[in-house]
């Protein structure tokens, strides 16, 4: 569905002196460094996959997405949607994508939400019954026809991104782009949007791209994980596997007396797994750290059930915030 | 073809929403063909000649009242959107969609020529009959006006797209939109008349483009452009300007979009 080779975006960044003395020295001086906001990704994905596009601020997660809707034309590479050159022939390629830009709204401002729609109806050539079954799941998960008739710029933000992530799959896109498209909104709609995006995949197999800065967003939608850092492909591969870059695992421990021998505990279950460490939270709570690499934790939490007086236990589960921030933070690093 | 229509009326509502526009637009334009007409008369009296630059007075009024009216006509109003669009990067929103950008920017300023020609053009062509006596006006030549006009728009809604899409190059479009005023009020001959130039810059504007803007319809509507085949030749020469200016247009679209350069959201 999505084919990319070797792509790179190269812009001029122009060197503006300081000041008015360096502002003037810069009429004459043609004064400039080309940066790669992207520099060589190559990618496949599949009809239908669901795929996070992960990155810090500037990696150049949006560039590449302008690249795929054809919103710009990269400095070199190629890549296809769907058989198609999306910078060549963009028209056609709008045909069969949907993108919601969650911080640009695509509606019409100063129309109420039902024209917008019945634009985009016409727009896209939408046949009546996709029309109007799009539209009944909008009601159904979103609620939408509650605001139907109010002006855009009337929305609340809530309700205004609501109405973007429906205007961005009203015509069934093949390829859906989505780039932060739960950003500011609360937990209910943003659960809800989710489910739009799933529905959408299960029945109509909607290839999704989604960049988001919500770990839940990814945990929720996505099958695949792609993180780009400085222009780059970093890591490529299933959710579950980038799960498990999360290699601290903690078992969080209550007790009913306050415990003060706490390194005596801690020398206990050191004797049978070297790695852990144990750490008070408060006198009644303590957690258990240890490398998901060498120590097993089914193994590690039976023990500390049978050795330790617990009165309460919980495990954490992995924290894709965790990874994220591991991967960020390495700068660049390819791991995978 | 039905999704541009659908702009246009989206236009066409959005107008006629702010219907003060409209009023304010004939008051300007009243005041400016008055200023013009006492001009003129001042000056034909002070000269004590029937014709000048052979224009008699009453020629003289009528060209300064359908100069202004074609002039009127013409605006697209679509070059402040274009940059603003580009500069802000609004323009990303029409890009992914199955729209062609241009085309969708013209059937939007066909809005604003509908709404002006109907609230504007039309009530000031009633006020002028009123106020001057043109005798018989079927005399005139209305049809070649007619298409002369709509030439004009489109080639003036091109001049307008190129001077909004320089926003693709430099930030400062402001300067640009400045002299295409300037160049198309005065070499166009919406303030005097082509005739009363000194001989250099008559010879300098008959090359230029932009008298066939307004010049070349409003002398072919008086009669005063030579025989059909000089008006044939005119209207000739405005089709081939129009092909130009779309063929740069265009070419300056592509080359324009491949300069996008919208960074981050």
């Amino acid at each position: 569905m999505i084919s990319v080779t070797n792509l790179r975006k190269d812009f001029k960044v122009f060197n503006r002196g300081s000041g008015l003395r360096g502002n003037i020295a810069s009429i004459f001086r043609n004064d400039f460094e080309i940066k790669s906001a992207v520099d060589g990704i190559s990618l496949e994905i599949s009809a239908g996959e669901k795929v996070a596009y992960l990155g810090p601020n500037g990696a150049g997660k949006s560039t590449t997405i302008k690249i795929l809707t054809g919103i710009m034309t990269p400095t070199g590479g190629e890549c296809r949607v769907n058989g198609l050159i999306p910078y060549q022939k963009r028209t056609q390629n709008a045909q069969n994508i949907g993108v919601v830009f969650g911080q640009r709204t695509q509606l019409w401002w100063d129309l109420p939400v039902q024209d917008s729609f019945k634009i985009l109806k016409k727009i896209y050539r939408i046949p009546d019954e996709r029309f109007s079954r799009n539209m009944s799941w909008f009601q159904e998960i979103l609620a939408i026809q509650d605001v139907f008739k109010t002006p855009v710029r009337k929305l609340s933000l809530g309700q205004r991104m609501m109405v973007e992530i429906a205007a961005g799959m009203v015509h069934s896109p093949k390829v859906l782009y989505l780039d932060e498209p739960t950003i500011g909104l609360d937990v209910i709609l943003k659960d809800s949007i989710r489910a739009l995006v799933n529905r959408f995949h299960a029945q109509e197999n909607t290839t999704v791209i989604l960049t988001s800065h919500d770990v839940d967003d990814i945990e929720a939608v996505c099958e695949r994980v792609i993180v780009i850092d400085e222009g780059r492909s970093i890591y490529d591969d299933s959710i579950s596997k980038f799960r498990l870059l999360d290699t601290l695992g903690s078992i969080k421990l209550e007790w009913d007396n306050p415990q003060h021998n706490l390194i005596d505990l801690e020398r206990l279950i050191q004797s049978r797994f070297p790695d852990i460490q144990l750490m008070a939270l408060d006198s009644l709570r303590a957690e258990v750290t240890y490398d998901t690499r060498k120590v097993e934790a089914k193994k590690l939490a039976s023990f500390l059930l049978e050795k330790l007086p617990i009165n309460d236990f919980s495990k954490t589960s992995t924290d894709l915030k965790k990874v994220v921030k591991t991967i960020y933070l390495a700068k660049g690093e390819k791991l995978n | 073809m039905g999704k541009y229509l659908l702009f246009l009326s989206n236009r066409l509502q959005t107008v006629l929403q702010y219907r003060v526009g409209f009023l304010m637009m004939i008051v300007t334009n009243v005041f400016l063909i008055l200023a013009k007409y006492f001009l003129w008369q001042a000056m034909y009296s002070a000269e004590g000649k029937l014709q000048i630059a052979g224009f008699s007075l009453d020629e003289m009024v009528l060209y300064v009242l359908v100069s202004s009216l074609v002039y009127l006509l013409i605006q697209t109003n679509i070059e402040h959107e274009i940059a603003r669009e580009v500069m802000q990067g609004e323009i990303a929103v029409n890009l992914i969609r199955p729209v062609n950008y241009l085309l969708q920017k013209f059937f939007i300023s066909l809005a604003y020529f509908i709404t002006n020609f109907l609230f504007v053009v039309v009530p000031l062509i009633l006020l002028a009959t009123i106020f001057f006596p043109f005798g018989s006006i079927l005399s005139y030549h209305w049809i070649p006006l007619s298409v002369g006009i709509l030439l004009a728009f489109v080639i003036n809604f091109f001049f307008s797209a190129f001077s909004g899409l320089i926003a693709f190059w430099t930030t400062n479009t402001w300067g640009f939109q400045m002299l295409k005023l300037s160049l198309i009020s005065f070499l166009s001959g919406w303030i005097i008349p082509l005739d009363f130039f000194p001989e250099y810059l008559a010879k300098i504007a008959s090359i230029l483009p932009f008298k066939s803007l307004v010049y070349d319809p409003v002398m072919i509507f008086l009669g005063k452009a030579g025989d059909f085949n000089a008006v044939a030749i005119l209207l000739l020469k405005q089709g081939i300007w129009l092909a130009l200016f779309s063929a740069f247009g265009l070419l300056m679209w592509n080359r324009g979009i491949r300069k996008i350069s919208i960074l981050g959201g």
